[in-house]
């Protein structure tokens, strides 16, 4: 797997451009994942027959085993790459990902994510509308934060009370300056202090959000605060004594008049030939299974897995046993079934 | 899924699957490591190690932490069931650092903590780490010049930390009483504790997601495949019986280089490593255990390998290694030993000198010989509180077979050496790093400045 990649060009084996490699989508097309004749929305077509024989020739052949085994190795492994990804940015920044949702976005996002949750521990999975261009839409939808942090590096103790809250209130009224520089409201702010907090002799920090102004008698509810933080984190408390290392300010501005996305909703078909059935390979063990496919503009409120979902940007895989239900604003939320 | 059947080709997916899992894991456990710590010698130049072992014992994944370490862990573990057979409950974390009885040297403290799946020993975690002092006669307690390990601080026998979850207090309060910087030494314990645990539960979570019988047999299969891929490598060794003699300057009192003699022999895809011819036990503390021995040995057949087996058991059971009882390779109590690291990247060198005769397309030239542990500790004048601190200097690669080597960096471990920044806070003196003017050895691949 990797590390070399084909790129757009020529791309998977499936897009007929002179790609005859497999690649992990043309290990999606091989177990019924894709569509094997055509993406986005009919605009790309591809060619399931070469992604069969990338897939053979490059993968199964050489291991003695059949395509779909090779092809659900492939997947398996791209999973447990991207799912050792996410633990670089939960685990090693200290927190534990079975408490978060996993949002799913990007053409390939939602076709691996519910596999992804589940090795994770993730019981919670959201494709939001337009997943497939979710970056460039929310560029257009989005609110402006601004981050400002200053180092202070000092013990935790009462004496420090007057040297936070100057140093929050100085970081605030810079942010909300900031704020009303790009055109913003008082009421259209929201202002987060947080002061970085870590055992002595340590080297890394939490940032522990602090309610309200620094008042006589913090540092023992803040101290505890932390030690509540860093138990869930590490499962152990020590008695050592708490510094601080920075302090932070975490300014929004709600902006008026953004791009209201909620309202768009893509389809794969323009509405007809909205419901078919293919055969996917979900799990070694279950062999390939014939799964509903649905256009994203005819998907019920609720559905229950397996079941696909194509539309324009990207295709979502609901694996068996997953609920999945489409909400106002467009988004799909899938609930995955057994192991909290 | 496949269980019950030991062969990693039968299903090479859930194998790679399965070994991909075991290195995220111990990974995983080394960052845990660096968030948790409190010692800069722990958390910044990074001597420490993870690693996962079966219920026999047997090194199944490494971090990418300092293989030094690391192939003293199957004699560490050995002492560890030698003192408690199969005396192990849920909860139990055993640690040790004695080097008579498995350990390496006094501040190199190794923890292994059982896991249990359904009431049935399945394996260990373990972090190894370079604690910042042991107590002794120097702050650090890595002293080159002591003569016995009475003076080398606390020895540790293979004893419960924690026993069914509940600490030892008695063992933690004589840490508190022997060791100069208590919060920086228990501070780094729970580090390695926390870690231990961490990486509990994430093995736990295969042996749940795969049951124990599949578990169990692709870790076999994994000790299989890394033999079978080093024994393959070996064979296409020319067979024969090689030697090669490198000299450490001294030993701190005498000044008569200390020769250090490998004799490699090469049959049928297996090595043999005798270190016969070397020098007798010496009064300095650069005498090393048997087991740092076997580790460095590892680690420079490892270094000469084209095949990216799997660091585990597996590769160890390709090569021996001996060493004579009473040689500064093997010694008999009470030698000193803590200043062993150096002996250690000898022995590597001398080991190297040996290879580039069976193998001389994959062996770089000597590099600066190992990288200088330096430790400064005493009392702050102002609060007469103690501080210590330990770093490692790098020099340079020697010259590689198609390039440069490369500067700054370490030839025998991965370690870093404090940011000067670092330093500055920690220790009320100011430094300066930089490269050595024309350190490097001229050639057509330069060896880096130091």
């Amino acid at each position: 797997m990797g590390p070399r990649s084909a790129g757009a060009e020529p791309g998977p084996a499936c897009y007929g451009k002179g790609g005859s490699q497999a690649t992990v989508t043309d290990a999606n097309v091989v177990l019924g994942y894709l569509n094997p004749k055509e993406l986005a929305g009919g605009t790309l077509a591809i060619d399931a027959s070469l992604s069969h024989a990338a897939i053979t020739t490059h993968v199964a052949a050489p291991l003695g085993v059949d395509a779909a085994a090779a092809a659900l190795g492939v997947r398996e492994i791209a999973n447990l790459n991207m799912a050792r990804a996410i633990r670089a940015v939960t685990v090693e920044r200290g927190v534990d990902p079975r408490d978060f949702t996993l949002v799913a976005f990007g053409g390939s996002g939602p076709v691996h994510a519910c596999d992804l949750a589940a090795m994770l521990g993730i019981r919670h999975v959201l494709m939001p509308n337009l997943a497939g261009v979710f970056t460039a839409a929310g560029m257009l939808a989005g609110d402006i934060e601004r981050q400002l942090v200053e180092p202070l590096p000092a013990p935790l103790d009462e004496a420090l009370a007057p040297r936070l809250r100057a140093a929050l209130d100085r970081l605030e009224a810079e942010a909300r300056a900031a704020l009303a520089e790009e055109g913003f409201t008082a009421d259209q702010m929201a202002i987060e202090r947080q002061v970085d907090l870590r055992f002595e002799n340590q080297d890394t920090e939490l940032g522990i959000t602090v309610d309200g102004t620094i008042e006589a008698g913090f540092a023992a509810p803040l101290r505890e605060r932390f030690l509540e933080a860093y138990e869930r984190v590490y499962e152990y408390r020590a008695r050592d004594r708490v510094e601080v290392v920075a302090v932070r300010v975490v300014g929004r501005g709600h902006r008026a008049g953004k791009l209201d996305f909620t309202s768009y909703r893509t389809s794969a078909t323009g509405g007809t030939n909205v419901a078919s059935e293919r055969q996917v390979m979900f799990a070694r063990e279950s062999g390939f299974i014939a799964t509903p496919v649905i256009d994203r503009s005819a998907l019920p409120a609720e559905a229950r897995g397996p079941l696909i979902v194509e539309s324009l940007d990207t295709t979502a895989v609901i694996p068996p046993g997953a609920v999945v239900r489409a909400d106002e604003a467009g988004n799909l939320r899938i609930e995955l079934e057994g192991r909290a | 899924m496949t269980t019950g059947d030991a062969s990693p080709f039968a299903d090479p997916i859930t194998f790679a699957v399965i070994k991909n899992a075991f290195d995220t894991i111990v990974d995983e456990m080394a960052y845990n490591v660096m968030r948790t710590a409190r010692s800069h010698i722990v958390r910044e130049v990074l001597d420490y190690s993870t690693t996962l072992c079966d219920r026999h014992g047997r090194i199944v994944a490494q971090a990418k932490t300092v293989a030094l370490h690391l192939g003293a862990v199957p004699d560490a573990i050995a002492a560890v069931q030698a003192a408690f057979g199969n005396d192990f409950a849920p909860g139990d974390v055993v640690i040790m650092n004695d080097p008579y009885e498995g350990g390496m040297h006094l501040p190199d403290i190794f923890m292994f903590k059982p896991v249990f799946f359904q009431d049935r020993l399945q394996g260990f975690t373990v972090v190894v780490a370079h604690h910042c002092d042991m107590g002794g006669r120097v702050p650090g307690s890595n002293a080159s010049d002591s003569t016995e390990i009475f003076q080398e601080g606390f020895r540790v026998p293979p004893l419960k930390l924690y026993e069914r979850g509940e600490p030892n207090k008695t063992l933690f309060r004589l840490f508190e009483k022997n060791v100069r910087v208590p919060d920086l030494v228990i501070g780094d314990l729970l580090s390695q504790y926390a870690t231990c645990r961490m990486g509990e539960r994430q093995f736990l979570r295969l042996f749940e997601r795969y049951g124990a019988a599949t578990v169990e047999s692709y870790i076999e299969g994994l000790l299989d495949y890394a033999e079978t891929m080093t024994r393959r490598e070996i064979e296409a060794w020319p067979d024969g019986t090689y030697s090669f003699t490198d000299h450490i300057d001294g030993d701190g009192f005498s000044e008569a280089p200390i020769p250090i003699k490998a004799t490699i022999t090469v049959k049928g895809g297996h090595l043999e490593v005798d270190f016969e011819g070397s020098a007798p036990q010496v009064k300095g503390a650069i005498n090393s255990t048997l087991s740092f021995v076997k580790s460095a040995s590892y680690l420079s057949v490892r270094c000469v390998m084209d095949s990216d087996a799997p660091n585990n058991a597996g590769v160890f059971r390709c090569i021996d290694v001996k060493a004579p009882p009473g040689s500064m390779l093997n010694p008999r109590l009470p030698a000193a030993v803590a200043a062993r690291a150096l002996t250690g990247y000898r022995i590597v060198d001398t080991m190297l000198g040996c290879l580039a005769q069976i193998v001389p397309a994959k062996v770089m030239a000597a590099g600066e010989g190992g990288n200088t542990v330096v430790c400064l500790g005493g009392y702050d004048k102002a609060t007469g509180e103690p501080f210590i601190l330990v770093d490692m200097i790098n020099g340079a690669w020697g010259g590689r077979v198609d390039q440069d080597g490369i500067e700054g960096s370490p030839t025998r471990r991965r370690t870093c050496p404090l940011p000067v920044e670092t330093l500055e806070r920690a220790i009320p003196c100011a430094s300066r790093l930089a490269t050595r003017q024309d350190s490097c050895g001229a050639g057509k691949w330069r060896a880096n400045s130091a």
